[in-house]
């Protein structure tokens, strides 16, 4: 069974429809990249599979572990093993990074009926992933996102995706904005997520996060719909010749 | 005309007072600063009955005096401060209080050093009191100040290179309540202030802040967290009237169900003060549809070469914060409380002003 499946999926945004027809299947132990230009409907196709509100689904279901996602609330989602990396982390002044983490790790247990960790346990575990993805260790005691730079937004969402370990995660852009040692920071932590039993959608506009996280498949998503499929040489086809030419093959 | 003693302060004169309050301009009800509270209900509730109180304040240490006006040690200050510091706030209201005061107390700051502040703690009760705060040169002084219910008139003077820290804690209450506060500040002295309120029937705070001498520092933040139908109008004034000084105002606030939140925060810059750094910040969350929240941000510059800034909002929880928490699995209900608790937080210092609020102190200092 694969661990994530969108089939024919038609999604409207305003009463305009953004996705027709999107269909994907990822197993476990895969890496697939989605890329396609601005206003492709690559963050409409990763906020609908999250369940955020605006995005109807008109037709299609979308199946993580053979379960439908479609009539879940965004936390049910995250319970079933669906994790998004934002493409712009929310801010949330006032509520630490601790705070949040561990309120979000307790509800997980909570729904898997375990108990609460406390909070010196919960440090301790933390402690590692914290400094693995080189973050200062006063981190936990900041405000979510609270005047973080661009590359510690994004270093966050991988910290939260390592705490949570989810079955599925779909990172949204998580390369832009980036510089160089970013890059690789955030690169090192997906291999590191990568195992047998999960699987990551990467969702970027650019080649170079996939010189680090080399995919399996390589989607192009085009007028909402996936236009064409490929391995990791795709992404490199792309970056020499854009999207044009497959514009053409999809409107001949 | 013959003299009548003022009971708390005799050596005023009472017949006088109320000839002055006669000519007075009273303020107009439903025009500002009573466009949203009822000047009537609140002037009847001048009228007492109060319950009275007959306690003075309780310190922690040594190092200051508390006892009352009439008090021999007392008196002088009070004959030099009562009614002075707050003369020129054209607060009718005030006098009232002089007159109908049940009683008067003052609190002086004699010693302190970098070590140590004495901390005097001022209980809530429903009666009509006069204070006088005195902050000696160079002394250092903490008051926790508990209201509910009541009339009370406080005038604060702080004397030059004195520190004050003022902590107003309001908790829930069924009465109306008003406070009137007035504070002078001399040079290179520092007042900071903290309020957190929750619901009241009704309750006023007035506060107005004068800084006469250059280099004087004023912080003021606070919060209130509003249901049913209460109703809380802050009404704050900083005057900058000499140069140099710097002024900081920060006030967030959370009103559900059909409570009324009434905020206006005014910084006036007069043409004698220039160097003025002066900042006032008021954001609001309502959570509920029958929520009203007034808030104005006033500022009144004569001055050059001042840095200012002011700002108020009020709205909604933000949906994009809710649903980034629901993607990492924190419930909707769980998501919007986290939120309105950091939201608090952020205005929130001590454990007290945590517990008023009814939060949990976080400690993110």
């Amino acid at each position: 069974m694969s661990l994530l499946e969108v089939s024919d999926l038609h999604v409207k945004v305003a009463d305009r429809e953004i996705l027709n027809g999107v269909n994907l299947e990822v197993n476990p132990g895969e890496i697939h990249a989605i890329m396609g230009p601005n206003g492709s409907g690559k963050s409409t196709l990763t906020n609908t599979i999250a369940g955020q509100e605006g995005y109807t689904i008109e037709t299609g279901d979308l199946r993580l572990n053979g379960t439908s996602l479609v009539d879940l609330e965004p936390e049910e989602r995250s319970y079933a093993g669906l994790f998004l990396a934002f493409q712009y982390p929310v801010e949330i002044p006032g509520v630490t990074n601790m705070e949040f983490l561990k309120t979000a790790v307790d509800s997980h247990r909570k729904q898997r009926g375990e108990t609460a960790l406390s909070s010196v346990e919960f440090i301790k575990n933390m402690r590692t992933l914290v400094s693995r993805l080189e973050f200062n260790p006063e981190f936990l005691k900041r405000g979510v996102n609270e005047s973080f730079s661009g590359g510690e937004k994004k270093r966050n969402e991988i910290l939260q995706m390592l705490c949570l370990d989810p079955k599925v995660a779909l990172l949204d852009e998580t390369d832009s904005g980036l510089d160089i040692d970013a890059l690789q920071v955030v690169a090192q932590g997906i291999n590191e997520f990568r195992k047998p039993h999960n699987a990551v959608v990467l969702v970027t506009h650019y080649q170079r996060l996939l010189n680090h996280v080399v995919p399996d498949f390589v989607h192009v998503l085009l007028n909402g719909t996936i236009v064409k499929s490929g391995d990791a040489s795709l992404a490199l086809d792309l970056e020499r010749m854009g999207y044009a030419w497959l514009e053409q093959d999809a409107n001949p | 005309m013959i003299s009548e003693p003022v009971k708390i302060a005799p050596w005023l004169d009472a017949k006088q007072i109320e000839q002055t309050l006669q000519d007075a301009k009273m303020p107009l009800p439903r025009k500002d600063p009573w466009k949203y509270t009822s000047l009537n209900q609140v002037l009847q509730h001048l009228d007492g009955p109060f319950e009275g109180n007959d306690q003075f304040p309780a310190s922690n240490g040594n190092g200051v005096l508390i006892g009352a006006l009439c008090d021999p040690e007392i008196e002088p200050f009070a004959r030099e401060y009562v009614s002075q510091v707050s003369k020129n706030s054209n607060n009718v209201l005030n006098s009232v209080n002089l007159l109908r005061a049940q009683q008067g107390y003052a609190i002086v700051s004699c010693e302190s050093s970098e070590s140590s502040r004495p901390a005097v703690h001022i209980s809530a009760s429903d009666s009509c009191e006069r204070v006088l705060i005195v902050v000696q040169e160079h002394t250092r002084l903490e008051v926790i100040e508990h209201t509910s219910g009541g009339n009370r008139v406080i005038e604060c003077v702080l004397l030059a290179g004195s520190q004050l820290l003022h902590r107003r804690l309001q908790p829930a209450s069924t009465n109306v309540e008003y406070n009137s506060l007035t504070v002078n500040l001399k040079e290179n002295s520092n007042y900071r202030m903290v309020q957190y309120s929750v619901g009241a029937k009704l309750r006023r705070n007035d506060i107005v802040v004068n800084i006469e001498g250059e280099g004087a520092q004023v912080d003021i933040s606070g919060g209130w967290k509003l249901s049913d139908t209460s109703h809380l109008d802050t009404q704050l004034t900083v005057n900058h009237l000499a140069k140099g000084a710097s002024s900081q105002q920060k006030f967030h606030g959370v009103v559900g169900d059909s409570a009324r939140a009434v905020f206006n925060g005014r910084i006036y810059i007069a043409r004698d003060a220039p160097q003025t750094d002066a900042h006032l910040q008021n954001k609001n969350i309502a959570i509920s549809d029958g929520a009203s929240i007034f808030t104005k941000p006033e500022l009144e510059i004569y001055a050059d070469d001042v840095a200012c800034s002011h700002g108020a909002t009020s709205g909604q929880l933000d949906e994009k914060q809710i649903f980034y928490l629901r993607t990492r699995g924190v419930p909707d209900e769980r998501s919007r409380e986290l939120i309105l608790e950091g939201f608090l937080t952020e205005i929130v210092e001590h454990e007290e002003g945590a517990n008023v609020l009814g939060i949990e102190h976080r400690g993110m200092e």
